[in-house]
C-alpha cells in the first residue's frame, strides 16, 4: 500500500467550495475594506466585532481562532442537537445506579417476558428472566461509553506521540511505524482483535499491585488496533510541515527538538487529532459491541451492551425487543458521536466546508 | 471602423452567497474589434474574469445571477442564446485560455486527446487520423517540440510552460474569432512567461483572432495590447488605447497604477503604492468605489454621492474615463514617462 | 509492471512470515489446545501425551513455529489438534462459501455506491442527496450484527404473517436444494439477506467518499476547460468528472477489504452460515492454534492480493501512478 500515491492517506475529505469567482472568502467581514462606512447595525454573520473607520482604514477586531471555531460548530443544528443528547446520555451513565429503575441482573418475577410497557418502568421489556432490560441497557451504555473513551484517549495518545516521532525525525522510527501499520492492515482488524481478546482479553489480569480488569484489558487491546490510524495522520501532517520556513526559524533561534515539535507543530495537528479521536469514540463503540456479543469482548458480570444483544438473541424470536432496543441505543450513540465528529471537523478545518 | 466581433453592453452580474450579494460587475460594457487584442486590466476582484466568463455560460447559475446586459457576438446575444447554442460558440469561434495549465488540463487523459476532442465536439465526422494530423500542426504551431510523439502523453509529463502552450493550442483548434485570455502567465515563471507571449503572438497570427488579455501584469499588457480596460470594483473605470493609458491615464486608479511600477528607466526613490484595500463586493463604498482612496478627490461631496459615468475624451471619444473630474487630472498633466510597447517593465 | 508486482509479493511474504510468527507465539502461548481435553474425566493421560507429542506442544516456541511452518507449507495447513483433523479441505469448502457473499456484497455495494454517489453530487442538496447523506450516517452507525439481526427477526415475522418465505434468515442451502438454476436460486434465496447486511455498511462509505470525490471534480479547472471547449453537459460529466473521480474510490475499497471480512465473520455468525467466519469463530473458541493460523494465513493472503488488485486498477486508471 506504500507504493501507491496516496491523493489521500487519510480519508478523501467532503470538499465543497462555492464557486464564488475571484470574491471573498469567509469571513467576509473580516475583509471589508476600508471606505465602507461605519456600520449602522449589526450586519448578519461574524462581524459584531469589527468596527470599519472610514478615514483612516480599517480596524479589526479580530477574534481568537478557537472563538471562530466555535461559532462554526454552533452553526451546525445537527452537531448541536448531537452534542446535548450525548451530554443527557452520558448523565444517565454517571447517575446509571441512580437512574435505572431495576439492578443489572435485578430479576422482576411479575413481569417475565414483558413487552415494552410503561407499567413498572419496564419501557425496554423484560426477557424470560424478569431482568428489565432498560436498566440493563443503562449500564451497557455506561460501560460501553467510558470503555470507548479510554480507547480514545489511549490510541490518540500513543498515535499522536508516535506519528510526530515518525513524521518529524523520519528514518528508523518512520519506517518501523509504516512497517508495523502494514502488518495491522494486513489482516482484517476484526479477526486481530478477536484473536487477541480470545488469547488475552478473557479475564482479569493481576500485575504486582495494578488489577487490569477485563473491560480495561479489552480496552487496551482495541487501542492497540486503533492507534495506528491516528499516528498516520499525525505523520502525514508532521512530514508536511517539518520543511516550512517556521521550523527553520525556529531553529535557527535556538529552540530544540521537543520544543519544536509541541509548541510549533503540534498545534496544527490539533484539528485532525480531535476529529479522529471524535470517530474513533464512535467505532470503539461499534466494535466492542461486536466483540461481546460474540462472547470475546466484555464478559459478564460486566454489563455490556453487545452482551445484551446476544443474550437477547439466544431467547428466540417471540422476544424481539430484548435485541432492538440495545441495538437502537447503540445506533443513537454512534450516530450522535459521529455528527459531532462533523461538526467538529467543520469547525476546525475551515477549508473544507460541507454544507451546514 | 469595422463592427466589433464582440461588444459588451451594460453588464450586471451578482452572486448569491451565505454572507450576502456580490455584485461582481457592475454596468460593465466594452467592444472588442476583429483582429485587435484588448487588455482588461484590474486587481482580483475587480471583476474581470466574471464578466468574461458569465458571457460564455460558464459561471455557476444558482449563486450567480445575470441581472442586465447584453453580450453580442457578431450581433447575436450571447446571454440570451440557449445551452446548445452557446455550446456550438464555445471552444470553437470563441475560445478561452485559462490561468493554471497545471490544472485545467485533465490528467488521466492524453494531451493530444484533449485537443482532438475539441476538434471532433465543433467539426463532427472528423476522422481520428485527421484530428491528429490537425493536433501535431497546432501543436508544431505553438512550438511543443517532438510534437508526434508529444500527442500520446499526459499532462503530468508536460512541463508548465508547455502545457500552457497546449491549452493555446486547445483554443486556437476551431480557428476561433475570439480568444479570451484569463491570466495566461500568471501562473508561469517569468521567463516563461516571456515565451508564451510570443506564442499567443503566433496563434494570433495564426488564426487573425481578436485577443481579450485578462490580467493585472501589465508589462504583460503593454507587451501585448491594443487597447486597454480596466476595471476596478466590478466597474470599467477606464478604456482607450495602450498608449494613452500608459501615457496620460485619465483616471486616479489608473494614474496610480503606473506611479506604483517600477521602473527601469526613471529614478525612482520610493515605490509608490496605491493607498488601501480593494473594496468589498458585498459592502461597496457609495458613489465612486474608488473614492475612499483616491487622492485627487480630496474629500469632495460628490465622489461620495455619485456613481461617475463613464465619459469620453480625446478624438472620437476613444479614451473613456469614469471620474468627475477627469479634465482636472488631464490639466495637471499627471503622467507617467512614455512607455513603448516593448519597453515596459516587469 | 512486473517488476513492481514481484517485489510486492516478495515483500508481503516477508510480512506475512513476520506476522504469523508474532500471533503464532502468543496463541501458542497463551491458548491450550487440550485444555478442554484435560477437563474431560476420560480422556486418560496417555491420550494427552500423545498429542502433546506429536504437535510439539512442549517444545520452545519458535521450535513450534517452524514445525507449523512445515506444516503449513507441506502438509496442507496440517491438522486439527484434537482430532487430527486436516485443515485444508475445510478451509477451502468454508472459504468457497465466504467467497460468493463477499464478492456479492462488495460487487453490489461498489454498483450502487457510485450511483448514489455521482447522483447526489449532481443533485446536490436536493431531496435525493439529503436522504443519501442521511442514510450513509444511519449506516455507518449501526452495527453489523444488530442490523443483521433485525433483518432475521423482520422476515421470520414476514413468515410469521403471511406464510411466504421471501427470503432466508439461516444457513446456505435448504434441506433438498436441487440442481442447475433450481441450486442458484436457493442460494440467492439465503445469501439474500447476509449480502443485504454487508452492503449496507460498505454503501454508506463508499457512496460518500464518490460523492465528496464527485465534487471535487466537478468544480475543478480541468472540468470548467472540458465545458470551455464547449463540450455537451454528458460528455464532461462521464468522460472527465467521472473517470477522474473513481480514482480516489479504488482506494477506498482496497482499504475496506479488511473491514468486509471483518463483517462476514459476524454475518456468518449470526445467520449460521458455513463459512470462514463461523470456522473462525469456532477454531477460536477451541483453543486450537493450527486452525486459527491457518485462518489468519488465508485471510492475510486474501487481502494481500486484492491490495495487489488495487493497486493495478489505479494505475490503470490514473496514469501519473504508473508502474513502469
Amino acid at each position: 500500500m506504500t507504493d501507491r500515491m496516496p491523493s489521500t492517506d487519510q480519508r478523501a475529505e467532503d470538499r465543497e467550495e462555492v464557486g464564488v469567482f475571484g470574491t471573498g472568502s469567509r469571513p467576509a467581514a473580516a475583509r471589508a475594506g476600508a471606505g465602507a462606512i461605519a456600520l449602522p447595525e449589526e450586519p448578519s454573520g461574524a462581524a459584531m466585532d469589527l468596527t470599519l473607520s472610514y478615514e483612516s482604514g480599517v480596524e479589526l477586531k479580530a477574534r481568537s481562532q478557537w472563538a471562530y471555531a466555535r461559532i462554526r460548530f454552533f452553526r451546525h443544528r445537527l452537531a448541536v442537537a448531537s452534542l446535548v443528547v450525548l451530554i443527557l446520555i452520558s448523565l444517565v451513565a454517571i447517575f446509571a445506579e441512580r437512574v435505572a429503575p431495576y439492578g443489572y441482573d435485578e430479576l422482576d418475577l411479575n413481569n417475565i417476558a414483558s413487552p415494552p410497557t410503561l407499567k413498572d418502568h419496564h419501557w425496554f421489556g423484560t426477557d424470560l428472566l424478569g431482568r428489565d432490560y432498560l436498566s440493563r441497557v443503562i449500564m451497557g451504555v455506561r460501560t460501553s461509553l467510558w470503555v470507548a473513551v479510554f480507547v480514545a484517549v489511549l490510541s490518540t495518545l500513543i498515535g499522536t506521540a508516535f506519528g510526530a516521532v515518525a513524521g518529524y525525525y523520519g528514518g528508523t522510527v518512520d519506517n518501523l511505524l509504516m512497517r508495523f501499520t502494514d502488518l495491522i492492515l494486513t489482516l482484517p482488524g476484526l479477526a486481530v482483535l478477536l484473536t487477541a481478546a480470545a488469547y488475552l482479553g478473557s479475564s482479569d489480569s493481576q500485575f504486582g499491585p495494578i488489577t487490569l480488569t477485563q473491560p480495561i484489558k479489552v480496552g487496551l487491546i482495541l487501542a492497540f488496533l486503533f492507534w495506528t490510524g491516528l499516528a498516520r495522520i499525525v505523520r502525514g501532517v508532521f512530514l508536511s510541515l517539518r520543511e516550512k520556513e517556521f521550523v527553520e526559524a525556529a531553529k535557527a533561534s535556538g529552540a530544540g527538538d521537543m520544543r519544536i515539535i509541541i509548541r510549533h507543530i503540534l498545534p496544527n495537528c490539533i484539528g485532525p487529532i480531535v476529529v479522529t479521536m471524535t470517530l474513533i469514540i464512535a467505532t470503539a463503540i461499534l466494535v466492542e459491541a461486536a466483540l461481546s456479543f460474540l462472547g470475546f469482548g466484555i464478559q459478564p458480570p460486566n454489563p455490556a451492551l453487545g452482551s445484551l444483544i446476544a443474550d437477547g438473541q439466544v431467547q428466540g424470536f417471540e422476544t424481539w425487543w430484548l435485541v432492538t432496543f440495545p441495538g437502537v441505543v447503540i445506533v443513537l450513540i454512534a450516530l450522535a458521536v459521529n455528527f459531532i465528529g462533523d461538526g467538529l471537523r467543520d469547525a476546525l478545518d475551515p477549508t473544507q466546508r460541507i454544507r451546514a | 471602423m469595422p463592427d466589433p466581433v464582440l461588444s459588451v453592453q451594460g453588464l450586471t452580474v451578482e452572486f448569491k452567497t451565505e454572507d450576502g450579494i456580490v455584485h461582481a460587475v457592475t454596468d460593465v460594457s466594452y467592444d472588442l474589434f476583429p483582429g485587435e487584442t484588448l487588455g482588461v486590466v484590474g486587481e482580483s476582484g475587480s471583476g474581470k474574469s466574471v464578466s468574461v466568463m458569465s458571457m460564455l455560460g460558464l459561471i455557476p447559475i444558482p449563486p450567480g445571477k445575470i441581472l442586465s446586459g447584453q453580450a453580442l457576438y457578431k450581433g447575436r446575444d450571447l446571454l440570451t442564446m440557449s445551452k446548445k447554442e452557446i455550446r456550438e460558440i464555445r471552444g470553437g469561434q470563441v475560445a478561452m485560455i485559462f490561468q493554471d495549465p497545471m490544472t485545467s488540463l485533465n490528467p488521466v487523459l492524453t494531451i493530444g486527446d484533449q485537443i482532438a476532442e475539441a476538434i471532433q465536439v465543433h467539426h463532427p465526422g472528423t476522422s481520428d487520423a485527421d484530428a491528429r494530423k490537425r493536433v501535431i500542426h497546432l501543436l508544431e504551431v505553438v512550438g511543443v517540440p517532438s510534437a508526434e510523439r508529444r500527442y500520446d502523453q499526459y499532462p503530468h509529463e508536460f512541463s508548465g510552460g508547455m502545457r500552457q502552450r497546449a491549452m493555446i493550442a486547445m483554443s486556437i483548434a476551431n480557428d476561433p474569432q475570439v480568444l479570451i485570455a484569463d491570466e495566461p502567465t500568471t501562473a508561469l515563471d517569468v521567463t516563461i512567461q516571456a515565451q508564451i507571449i510570443e506564442v499567443m503572438r503566433a496563434a494570433q497570427q495564426e488564426t487573425h483572432a481578436a485577443i481579450v488579455l485578462i490580467t493585472h501584469d501589465l508589462g504583460l499588457i503593454a507587451e501585448l495590447a491594443d487597447r486597454v480596460v480596466v476595471m476596478y470594483g466590478g466597474r470599467v473605470v477606464e478604456l482607450g488605447d495602450v498608449y494613452t493609458i500608459f501615457n496620460s491615464p485619465r483616471h486616479p486608479y489608473t494614474v496610480g497604477l503606473m506611479s506604483s511600477l517600477a521602473r527601469l528607466d526613471m529614478d525612482q526613490e520610493w515605490l509608490k503604492p496605491i493607498p488601501g484595500q480593494p473594496p468589498s463586493l458585498l459592502n461597496r463604498p457609495p458613489g465612486c468605489s474608488f473614492h475612499p482612496r483616491c487622492e485627487f478627490s480630496q474629500g469632495r461631496a460628490i465622489c461620495r454621492t455619485e456613481i461617475p459615468p463613464l465619459r469620453g475624451f480625446g478624438e472620437g471619444g476613444a479614451h473613456l474615463s469614469a471620474c468627475h473630474f477627469a479634465e482636472e487630472l488631464a490639466a495637471q498633466h499627471v503622467s507617467t514617462a512614455p512607455v513603448g510597447a516593448g519597453d515596459a517593465s516587469s | 509492471m512486473l517488476t513492481f508486482v514481484i517485489r510486492r509479493l516478495l515483500y508481503s511474504v516477508v510480512v506475512l512470515l513476520a506476522a504469523s510468527f508474532i500471533i503464532f507465539t502468543f496463541v501458542s502461548v497463551s491458548g491450550d489446545p487440550v485444555a478442554f481435553l484435560r477437563m474431560q474425566p476420560t480422556a486418560s493421560e496417555i491420550t494427552i501425551q500423545r498429542i502433546e507429542e506429536r504437535k510439539h506442544l512442549n517444545e520452545p516456541i519458535p521450535v513450534q513455529y517452524l514445525y507449523w511452518l512445515k506444516d503449513m507449507l507441506t502438509n496442507q495447513f496440517g491438522t486439527t489438534t484434537i482430532g487430527d483433523r486436516p485443515i485444508l479441505p475445510d478451509i477451502t469448502r468454508v472459504m468457497g462459501h465466504t467467497l460468493q457473499l463477499v464478492i456479492a456484497a462488495e460487487l453490489l455495494a461498489i454498483l450502487f455506491a457510485v450511483g448514489i454517489g455521482v447522483y447526489s453530487a449532481l443533485r446536490q442538496y436536493s431531496v435525493f442527496d439529503y436522504s443519501a447523506t442521511t442514510f450513509s450516517f444511519v449506516g455507518l452507525a449501526t452495527p453489523v450484527f444488530w442490523l443483521a439481526l433485525m433483518l432475521q427477526v423482520l422476515f421470520v415475522y414476514i413468515y410469521q404473517w403471511t406464510g411466504v418465505r421471501i427470503f432466508y434468515v439461516a444457513n446456505l442451502s435448504g434441506v433438498d436444494p436441487g440442481t442447475g438454476i433450481h441450486f442458484v436460486l436457493d442460494r440467492a434465496q439465503h445469501l439474500a439477506l447476509p449480502v443485504l447486511v454487508l452492503m449496507v455498511a460498505s454503501i454508506a462509505s463508499y457512496s460518500r467518499y464518490m460523492r465528496a470525490s464527485m465534487l471535487e471534480v466537478v468544480n475543478s479547472d480541468y472540468v470548467r476547460t472540458a465545458r470551455a471547449k464547449g463540450l455537451p453537459e454528458r460528455s464532461v460529466t462521464m468522460r472527465h468528472a467521472f473517470r477522474n473521480a473513481l480514482i480516489p474510490l479504488v482506494t477506498i475499497v482496497a482499504l475496506n477489504f479488511g473491514g468486509l471480512l471483518g463483517g462476514a465473520v459476524v454475518t456468518e455468525t449470526v445467520f449460521g452460515l458455513d463459512g470462514m467466519g463461523l470456522y473462525f469463530i469456532n477454531a477460536l473458541n477451541n483453543g486450537d492454534p493450527y486452525p486459527v493460523m491457518a485462518w489468519l494465513m488465508v485471510t492475510a493472503t486474501l487481502v494481500i492480493v486484492f491490495n495487489l488488485v488495487a493497486d493495478i486498477a489505479y494505475g490503470y486508471l490514473d496514469p501519473r501512478v504508473r508502474y513502469d
